[in-house]
């Protein structure tokens, strides 16, 4: 087991390094220059004086001097600071993650709680409307796009109705995290990010109880006179959500990139929001830094997840 | 679909037709004597980056630190003229050498400690020694400021502060007529405590590499002078102002100033309609909409921004972009009026050159309408030397066809209708025109003067309150990096002779300025299109909200602002 994790922890170097080198490379030569972002357009900035705000930033000097510098700063976890705020990355992002990471699980949770009952339905009613209608939701809710059914969100239930906040966090002049106003403002955003998982775990569950249902094991234990929710909920679900579980890595996958939609929408002030507003003014070590940080995390999760598969079942070590 | 799904849809269809915009009309009040308290809801579409006025260079920032931090002098809300603030008088010598500023009695910061010229000294001592910002081209023509930045004295000479500290006065080493609008914000704009930012950089030092630029109080101001103090600042989503008890104008009405950072303007319109935002600034498509809303009362009034379409004479591709007639016959082949009635909805004015009306230097006298004429934009090209072909095309006297890329951001509704209607109307005068389409940033890194692989670019400008035309057309500004990048350079002369004095007055720097619009205007470098009008949309609880032309940023009379319940 030891060899078998030293391996996926030697393996994930180069995978880091690329991950390193292309961020570099995709941030530095993006068109034009950080350097119009922080002067913001002024007409009073002589070319000396950009020069000297290009070497206060040190993007005067040589591509690879800068990567090799940088490199060797997140080695020693030195994440650099924004180009605007002069205040340490890492600290711009640590201040985001919280808020992430919560519409994130609250929504994966929301996303299982939905989707794991219909596609029991889905399966044990084989061929029924309901299975139908099932697919049929799962077809649509996969079809139409997460903005789409944002905007409507906030239009209708929020502008037109009242009936839920239009984005944020809190109500203005309220600020708690455990509290009902915070699970108020959080409904868009959660059944946003929810959407994906309660169009893709039916599917997805559906097709692992069928082919279960039909294994010699599930004959045997129905043989064996066990009742038929036993025999579903022991070992026939029990067995097709194992697959799932490796859909917990997803989770740091959205946190990190795929909130940026919902963030925008509901102006939740969350990682998505501050990459984007990065990426737009060229702030390369908060864009850098969210991106490492990211990977890091996302390669941690897989290669726990790849131990715990190993440990469950020992044939996966030999792969 | 289940029968429950059914009846939620149809009930929220209904529900939401039903609704209407209309129905939170406030209660009558019975009490119209301005009340205190309350809290205010400005809506901003970005985070701000800092609050330190020496780093800042986006407009979010200086958006919350303008209600801070204050600056000498202000315009007039009205005519743009430099008024006095903190100061109660300023005057600039006869021979432009000398500014002089007289500040109010009585100014304290808001831990009661006195406000003095020794502030307006250091702030600009942190902008001359900050590695970072943007604002030194303020002091060029100050006197000692280039050595203090070298670090070869210990405080810029030409600054001096006397009369207990009521009085500064600016030694410059040549003329300079924008001095008086551009000195009162000791180049930062906001003038920051000496006695709190002392602790952490001392401007009395000759080592250079000293700065502000790392300090901690720049995301935390402890100690400010404006109408509103900060209090909080969460990363993303908003910002909590508490109003000033020592501000010098008296005290607001408003309790707390609340800026909320919202994805985008069509959230903001949103927040407007449900009353969250107290008031905003609105895009020209939203107008008509908002106006119907009981609740809102909109204002309309010119912005410090034009639309153009700049013109490389410098693209060998495109030889007939050199020919003044041809970028006439462009002026002339565009229906401006049509472009503002169908792009920004009627909300803006066409303009002919530099300057715009609103600008104390306006003066359309003479200039060129170029009212909308297809026959005479192609009798032009014809005196141009271009010949019909069989295509209906123009053919340059070179045989090639008068065929070139017009090029906009692709993110900007406005300016990519307004490059639909540019192909359609010039293709009709027998000029073809190709549209590309791509990221800003692309754009601008693609049409700087340094790259001549362009033809046409539709983009836009904010000025500055001073009418100035240095930053955008003087030919030093024709670099890789300056914003005159079609590289204009016959009116350097007028530019310098109303920058440079001797003669400062408004009078005589208003009749060079409108020569040098006159001379802009003849030769055509860029096709001028619409000065647009701000839209603002405020709560009609707002009370003695009264936004004016130059009264951006910090609004006039503020501490007059109250909130009818």
């Amino acid at each position: 087991m030891s060899r078998f994790i030293l391996r996926r922890l030697v393996q994930a170097v180069p995978t880091l390094f690329g991950i390193m080198l292309l961020t570099f490379l995709l941030t530095r030569l993006s068109p034009a220059d950080p350097v119009d972002f922080i002067i913001g357009g002024s007409t009073d900035v002589t070319a000396e004086q950009r020069e000297e705000i290009r070497e206060s930033y040190g993007l005067n000097r040589p591509l690879p001097v800068q990567f090799v510098d940088w490199a060797w700063d997140m080695m020693r976890l030195d994440f650099g600071k924004s180009f605007y705020s002069h205040r340490p990355a890492i600290q711009l992002i640590a201040e985001r993650i919280p808020n992430s990471l919560q519409l994130a699980v609250v929504g994966f949770v929301v996303a299982l709680t939905i989707g794991i009952p219909l596609g029991v339905v889905a399966a044990l009613a084989r061929g029924s409307p309901a299975d139908h209608g099932i697919r049929v939701l799962s077809v649509v809710l996969n079809a139409v796009p997460d903005f789409f059914l944002g905007l409507l969100f906030v239009l209708i239930l929020g502008v037109q109705l009242r009936w839920f906040p239009i984005g944020s966090m809190n109500t203005i002049g309220t600020d708690c995290t455990l509290c009902w106003d915070r699970a108020w403002h959080m409904v868009g955003p959660v059944l946003l990010y929810a959407n994906g998982g309660i169009a893709t775990y039916p599917r997805y569950l559906r097709t692992e109880m069928l082919e279960i249902l039909g294994q010699d094991f599930v004959r045997t234990a129905r043989s064996k006179g066990l009742r038929e929710r036993w025999v579903v909920l022991r070992h026939v679900l029990r067995n097709a959500l194992i697959p799932i579980v490796s859909l917990f890595g997803g989770i740091l996958t959205i946190v990190i990139g795929g909130s940026v939609v919902v963030e925008q929408i509901f102006t939740w002030p969350g990682l998505g929001r501050l990459l984007f507003e990065a990426a737009n003014n060229k702030d390369y070590p908060v864009v850098q830094a969210a991106v490492i940080i990211g990977s890091v995390l996302l390669l941690a999760s897989y290669i726990l997840r790849d131990i715990a598969y190993a440990w469950v079942d020992p044939r996966i070590k030999v792969r | 679909m289940s029968r429950f799904a059914v009846v939620f849809i149809t009930v929220v269809l209904v529900g939401a037709a039903c609704a209407s915009q209309t129905s939170q009309t406030p209660a009558p009040s019975v009490v119209d004597k301005p009340v205190a308290g309350g809290r205010i809801v400005d809506g901003f579409t970005s985070d701000i980056k800092t609050l330190q006025p020496v780093l800042s260079s986006d407009t979010a920032s200086s958006g919350v630190w303008g209600w801070i931090y204050l600056s000498l002098t202000r315009n007039d809300p009205d005519t743009g003229e430099v008024v006095g603030r903190l100061a109660e008088k300023y005057e600039l010598s006869a021979d432009g050498l000398t500014l002089t500023y007289t500040l109010r009695d009585n100014l304290v910061w808001s831990d009661g400690t006195a406000f003095t010229g020794e502030d307006y000294k250091y702030t600009a001592e942190a902008v001359m020694r900050s590695k970072k910002t943007i604002r030194k081209g303020t002091f060029d023509n100050v006197a000692g400021a280039k050595d203090y930045a070298d670090g070869k004295i210990d405080g810029i000479s030409g600054i001096q502060v006397g009369n207990n500290g009521k009085t500064i006065t600016i030694r410059f080493t040549k003329v300079f007529c924008p001095a008086v609008s551009q000195m009162g914000g000791a180049g930062a704009g906001g003038i920051i405590p000496k006695h709190m930012f002392s602790k952490y950089w001392d401007s009395k030092t000759t080592d250079t590499t000293k700065n502000i630029d790392d300090n901690t109080m720049n995301m935390e101001p402890a100690v400010s002078m404006g109408p509103f103090l900060f209090k909080e600042y969460k990363p993303g989503d908003h910002v909590t102002l508490v109003r000033n008890e020592k501000y010098y104008a008296g005290a607001p009405l408003i309790e707390e100033y609340y800026i909320k950072f919202y994805a985008d303007s069509t959230a903001i319109t949103n927040a407007l309609k449900v009353g969250e935002v107290s008031y905003s600034g609105v895009d020209p498509k939203d107008y008509e909409e908002l106006s119907k809303v009981d609740t809102l009362k909109g204002f309309r009034f010119p912005s410090f921004s034009n639309g153009y379409i700049g013109w490389n004479p410098n693209n060998p591709k495109a030889p007939w972009l050199a020919s003044k007639e041809v970028r006439q016959a462009l002026w002339y082949g565009l229906n401006v009026n049509q472009i503002i009635d169908k792009v920004i909805f009627g909300y803006g004015k066409p303009v002919f050159a530099n300057t715009l009306p609103t600008m104390w230097a306006y003066d359309d006298t003479g200039l060129n309408k170029y009212a909308y004429d297809q026959k005479k934009a192609k009798d032009l090209l014809e005196k141009a030397g271009a010949k019909m072909g069989s295509d209906g095309v123009y053919r340059w006297t070179d045989g090639q066809p008068i065929k070139m890329k017009i090029e906009t951001n692709s993110d900007s509704n406005t300016r990519t209708t307004i490059l639909q209607i540019a192909q359609e109307q010039y293709a009709q005068i027998g000029v073809k025109i190709d549209p590309l389409l791509e990221s800003f940033q692309a754009l601008t890194e693609r049409t700087r003067f340094s790259k001549p692989d362009w033809e046409g670019v539709i983009l836009g400008i904010a000025y500055g309150t001073d009418p100035d035309p240095y930053g955008v057309w003087h030919s030093s500004q024709a670099t890789s990096t300056g914003l005159n990048r079609v590289g204009w350079s016959k009116g350097d002369a007028l530019i310098t002779a109303q920058r440079d004095g001797p003669d400062c007055s408004q009078a005589a720097r208003k009749r060079v300025i409108a020569q040098h619009d006159k001379l802009l205007n003849d030769e055509a470098p860029w096709t001028f299109l619409y000065n647009s009008d701000n839209l603002v949309f405020s709560n009609k609880q707002m009370q003695n909200f009264d936004p004016r032309p130059f009264s951006s940023g910090s609004a006039w009379n503020i501490e007059k602002w109250w909130i009818k319940r």
